[in-house]
């Protein structure tokens, strides 16, 4: 090796640092205990941190560092005990004491609040001083002596000096007495101060915020022991749970003085502005960590013990927001129930009620007879047959005016009008209620359920909403909806879909639906197919294609009919070439179980009307038709319905001074076969009713109402009746107006009162809903049929749900209904109850 | 700035930095030189060129009579010292002079650490001391190739130019002779990081000690080195300690054993001299003793 040569070595280092036994510590520690001190007392910019460092790892070289660390500790505690904590003790004036000696906090500290607001803050500036000097002092000794900490600390035996210097700050300056003849320590007189001052920002004053938040954060920095934990930390222990006591307190009394000045917009609103308060205290003043905590007291002691109340308070709760449309107020309110209840449940309850409330008085306008104009007999309803009671001349004298009107299409019926209205009036408080849902309660899916229950709850308890919401289309699709761009039609129908998804019998609805929509089409009153086919494809969307099934039929019935009636044509042109006279035939052909049953001329008993005498130049049209159409399918029955019909014919009349006056008149079929009698005899003379009805074979009812529009109505007077009264008797006797003036050339004769689609009677509806009973029977037993072949065994109970669930989107099935179905169904041996357990169903093949 | 210039110039001299020679840079084209810039490298470049370069230097360090331009940010990031120094309410804080009662080569040493993570075993700098040439190559040969002979002759060429250095031998010269031993140099230079609280100094030191007190295990240097050792840092301080105990157990007949022309290598007297070594040493013996029956049942 090169390098074994001799050498001297040089080992400057050793020489200046490395301990020889003989240094002195003691010496050491005076010049390091003078800088220490030196550092206290603010001199350390002329002390050389070199140096200092140097001194303290030569004492550690000489293995004296924990004498070292033992002999900082006693110099801290020294310090803190002779210079800090008179400071802090002599900056406590009496008047802090006084009132942590009288823990009264609810007597009126206002007079007094001034002085002790200023002595509040010079100790608590004092003790800020204090505090952060420490915190850099100690800093500074720390960083000076990190190679003692090193060594002294490191294996965690001990603290660290920083550690131990800030155990001694808390027990020489927090936990002393503040005079020596007192209990009551510096710590105890903070508590109370930081408190007095909060209180006097929650009563509206403005405090220093920053030097709170100086003396919370010391509280933070310190610890209950020397392991620092995060939960032993001086604020969590000692302050935190004083501020939520105090707290507690304070809104315990603040929610019984809110509620005794009875005012929910204004509870709301404080109390609104307290949580804000609060967390704003604890991010700004105290710490962010106690914001859960003291929310839950506001919580606690604020709002769950009072919103009950505040929600129904009288004249200004809920009910009062939502009349008065104070979304603002609603939505405090909402929030305020959302901190306490996920479910919301007493604004919930509170919600319900009212519209519920609300409902039911829309429910009663429509129902209860509306006032006047019209006079009480019309009120009842102009009724469409199987109605003779006496008051008929009151009424008939009004309904030719209205036919009159009709001609205009403006008036309707005065209870259509209702029903239309009572949807009317449920879209708009659907409206309002959804706005206030949007606004004020933040889409909250709980209340949109309940509101939606709300809604569907009152609507069901109108027994005729089916059919008002019905009408209601119906009169949108006959005339409300002409001269409406195609966005407000959709929406238009999306509203009448929106109250047909709470509509809980939609087999009730679909019934009238069809029966509406029948006389639509039949009678070309629809003003827009498209509408119809729109409203079609929505209704599908919301109850499904089973719903819509026989409706569309209906549609496609009026589509083939329209082929058939073309191909007629062309088919009699072909055979028949020259034949003028021949009435133009268009037919509707109607798949019978497709359509509503009172179209289809059945009446109550379902025997099916017997068909009127047609003159014969109809009646061979008739055959000729029934000859094409049989050969076409052979093997179906046609029948025809008179009643739903209609026909163009011209009339020619001739004037006393032997002028010649033609007319084109639309009428109804009956209308047709009355007028065409009167071909058959001579000018001037007279037939009788009875004669008619004997002739005609048309029905009574009819043929009342249809001689009614052809004799009465003062601007259809096409035959004259005797005696001139607005009845019609069987002995009444008829003859043909040849002096009939009408200023258009085209008239349209209606049938009174019977083809309008109006609010039923009594009678009718019980009818209806007699049809619809022996309708859901059917279904009733296809769904058990259909479940329990499925299923082969079911206990009665499954077996209930199970059809209730499939029946639900149509309509509400009863429970005794659904009971006798199955016993029948028993009784038919489909099915057989299971031996020994009467409560278990078995199917039978 | 004459020290600088030189500085720049001698960390040049690794390999993969480019090569910036007035003739080469006219031949580069701009492709060329994106080609030859590693990210990293631009890094090494700018500490290379900032050291000791009193432009951005925010901080002064004085060690007897040198003074050293440096960067708080590259000397508090890596130090505790030199960061509370600097941040504390003392006097460093606002002179930003720091006085250091240490060893001069020492001290430049480390802050060459600073800049280039590593350092040298300082020359006296004397022409004639042919070994301490021979000596600091043999060692850059083993713990940095990458350095050449040519190196050495370029860093006295660099003594010529600064002064403060040319200085240097005169103070030598007072006390001693010659230069450093780099065993000594390196358990000095540990004991020094240890104190400035430098972990990647001590780090370097110690695995430089390591290798040296390996091919040192004879009756000069290692008693010398253990003497060191233990007198260099605190008691509490175990990292260079277990490294001489784990190799004195290692090397044990080796260092016990004398041949004829010398002496052994570990003495009675040093078990004597140095009692913590003694101490330190027969716990090893016991735990080897112990386990080696635990293992033999």
């Amino acid at each position: 090796m090169a390098s074994m040569r001799a050498r001297n070595k040089i080992r400057a280092p050793r020489r200046s640092h490395a301990s020889t036994p003989t240094e002195d510590f003691d010496a050491i520690w005076k010049i390091l205990a003078s800088s220490l001190s030196g550092i206290h007392t603010k001199n350390a910019s002329s002390l050389s941190f070199e140096e200092l460092y140097r001194n303290a790892y030569r004492i550690v070289t000489m293995s004296r560092g924990l004498e070292l660390y033992e002999r900082v500790k006693a110099l801290e505690k020294d310090w803190l005990h002779n210079h800090v904590r008179s400071q802090v003790t002599d900056s406590i004036l009496p008047i802090l004491l006084r009132a942590e000696n009288g823990p009264d906090r609810g007597m009126p500290v206002q007079e007094q609040s001034n002085e002790r607001r200023a002595a509040a803050e010079r100790f608590l500036s004092v003790l800020k001083e204090t505090w952060q000097d420490h915190l850099v002092c100690m800093g500074m000794i720390t960083d000076v002596l990190m190679y003692m900490d090193r060594t002294v600390s490191g294996d965690r035996s001990n603290p660290s000096i920083f550690v131990v210097s800030m155990a001694l700050f808390r027990d020489n300056v927090l936990r002393v007495p503040v005079r020596p003849d007192l209990s009551i320590t510096v710590e105890h007189v903070l508590h109370s101060t930081i408190l007095f001052l909060v209180q006097l920002e929650r009563d509206g004053h403005m405090i220093d915020r920053p030097l709170i938040r100086h003396c919370v954060s010391m509280l933070e920095g310190l610890y209950e022991t020397v392991m620092e934990e995060e939960t032993s930390r001086l604020y969590i222990t000692t302050f935190e749970p004083l501020f939520l006591n105090a707290s507690q307190d304070f809104y315990r009394a603040e929610g019984a003085q809110l509620l005794e000045e009875g005012d929910a917009t204004t509870f709301c609103r404080q109390a609104l502005k307290r949580i804000g308060e609060e967390q704003e205290r604890c991010n700004v003043t105290l710490s962010a960590s106690t914001e859960p905590k003291i929310n839950q007291v506001i919580d606690k002691e604020l709002i769950l013990p009072n919103i009950g109340e505040v929600v129904r308070m009288d004249g200004t709760g809920v009910r009062h927001m939502l009349d008065q449309k104070q979304l603002d107020s609603l939505r405090d309110l909402y929030t305020l129930n959302a901190r306490v209840d996920e479910k919301k449940s007493v604004l919930t309850q509170e919600l319900s009620n009212r519209i519920i409330e609300l409902g039911h008085e829309i429910n009663t306008m429509s129902l209860a007879p509306p006032p006047p104009p019209p006079p009480p007999p019309a009120a009842s309803g102009p009724t469409q047959n199987g109605d003779q009671a006496t008051p008929e001349n009151g009424k008939r004298s009004k309904d030719p005016k209205k036919e009159k009107n009709a001609e205009k299409e403006k008036t309707v019926n005065t209870q259509t009008a209702s029903a239309i209205k009572w949807v009317d009036e449920i879209l708009a408080l659907k409206r309002q209620i959804d706005n206030v849902w949007l606004h004020s309660f933040k889409s909250d899916q709980t209340l949109h359920k309940s509101i939606d229950d709300s809604f569907g709850e009152f609507i069901n308890r109108n027994t005729r909403s089916s059919e008002f919401l019905s009408l209601f289309f119906d009169e949108n699709l006959k005339k409300g909806i002409k001269g409406k761009t195609e966005d407000e039609v959709d929406t238009l129908l999306d509203n009448g879909i929106l109250l047909l998804r709470y509509i809980k019998d939609k087999d009730l609805f679909e019934t009238y639906y069809k029966k509406h929509l029948a006389r639509r089409l039949l009678m070309k009153k629809s003003a827009s197919m498209d509408a119809e086919r729109q409203m079609i494809s929505k209704m599908k969307m919301e109850v499904g294609n089973q719903f819509t099934q026989r409706i569309e039929s209906m549609f496609r019935d009026m589509a083939i009919s329209q082929d058939l009636t073309t191909s007629y044509k062309r088919h009699m042109s072909q055979t028949n070439a020259a034949d003028d006279d021949r009435p133009d035939l268009e037919v509707h052909v109607l798949t019978s179980t497709m359509w509503p049953m009172d179209v289809m001329g059945k009446n109550k008993n379902k025997a099916e009307a017997p068909p009127c005498v047609y003159p014969q130049q109809i009646k061979t049209l008739k055959e000729s038709f029934e000859r094409f159409y049989l050969d076409k399918h052979s093997g179906r029955q046609l029948s025809w319905q008179a009643a739903m019909g209609s026909a163009d014919i011209r009339a020619k009349f001739v004037r006393s001074n032997g002028k010649v006056q033609r007319y084109e008149l639309n009428v109804s079929t009956y209308m047709m076969v009355i007028l065409l009698l009167f071909n058959e005899i001579a000018d001037g003379e007279t037939l009788t009713f009875t004669q008619i009805q004997e002739q005609t074979q048309i029905p009574e009812n009819d043929l009342i109402r249809n001689l009614q529009s052809l004799a009465v109505a003062p601007k259809t007077r096409v035959l004259k009746k005797v005696p001139m009264s607005k009845d019609v008797k069987p002995t009444d006797r008829f003859s043909f107006n040849h002096e009939f003036q009408s200023p258009f050339v085209k008239v349209r004769i209606g049938v009174v009162a019977g083809n309008a689609n109006k609010v039923e009677s009594r009678g009718q509806r019980e009818e209806t809903e007699k049809k619809l009973n022996e309708e859901r029977r059917h279904i009733i037993e296809a769904a058990v049929v259909r479940i329990m072949k499925q299923r082969k065994r079911l206990t009665h109970l499954n077996l209930m749900n199970e059809v209730l669930a499939q029946l639900t989107s149509r309509f509400v099935p009863d429970v005794k209904m659904v009971k006798q179905r199955i016993d029948s169904l028993i009784d038919r041996e489909y099915l057989e109850r299971l031996g020994d357990e009467a409560s278990t169903y078995v199917y039978l093949a | 700035m004459a020290k600088k210039k030189g500085n720049v110039r001698h960390l040049r001299e690794v390999p993969w930095w480019p090569q910036e020679s007035e003739t080469s840079v006219k031949d580069l084209s701009d492709e060329h030189k994106l080609q030859n810039t590693i990210p990293g490298e631009e890094l090494f470049k700018a500490l290379a060129s900032i050291r000791l370069d009193p432009k951005y230097s925010d901080l002064t360090i004085v060690c007897g009579r040198d003074e050293y331009a440096v960067h708080k940010c590259i000397v508090c990031t890596r130090s505790d010292f030199f960061r509370k120094a600097c941040d504390g309410n003392f006097e460093e804080s606002s002179t930003n002079r720091i006085v250091l009662q240490e060893e001069p080569a020492l001290v430049e040493q480390m802050i060459e650490y600073f800049y280039s993570l590593d350092y040298q075993v300082k020359s006296g700098g004397y022409p004639d001391s042919d070994h301490e040439i021979t000596d600091g190559t043999s060692l850059n040969e083993d713990t940095h190739s990458t350095t050449t002979a040519g190196d050495r002759s370029s860093q006295h060429s660099d003594s010529e130019m600064d002064p403060k250095r040319a200085n240097k031998p005169k103070d030598l010269a007072e006390d001693s002779t010659i230069s450093f031993d780099p065993l000594s140099f390196h358990i000095l230079m540990y004991s020094l990081a240890d104190r400035m609280f430098i972990d990647g100094l001590k780090a370097i030191s110690k695995e430089k000690v390591r290798k040296e007190l390996r091919q040192r295990l004879d009756p000069d240097a290692f008693p010398q080195a253990i003497f060191d050792i233990y007198n260099s840092t605190p008691p509490t301080e175990r990292g260079l300690r277990n490294l001489a105990v784990n190799m004195t157990m290692s090397h044990l007949t080796e260092l016990r054993t004398s041949s004829e022309c010398s002496r052994v290598a570990f003495p009675d007297r040093l078990v004597t001299e140095i009692p913590q070594f003694s101490s330190d040493l027969l716990v090893a013996v016991m735990n080897k003793s112990v386990s080696e029956w635990n293992q033999w049942g």
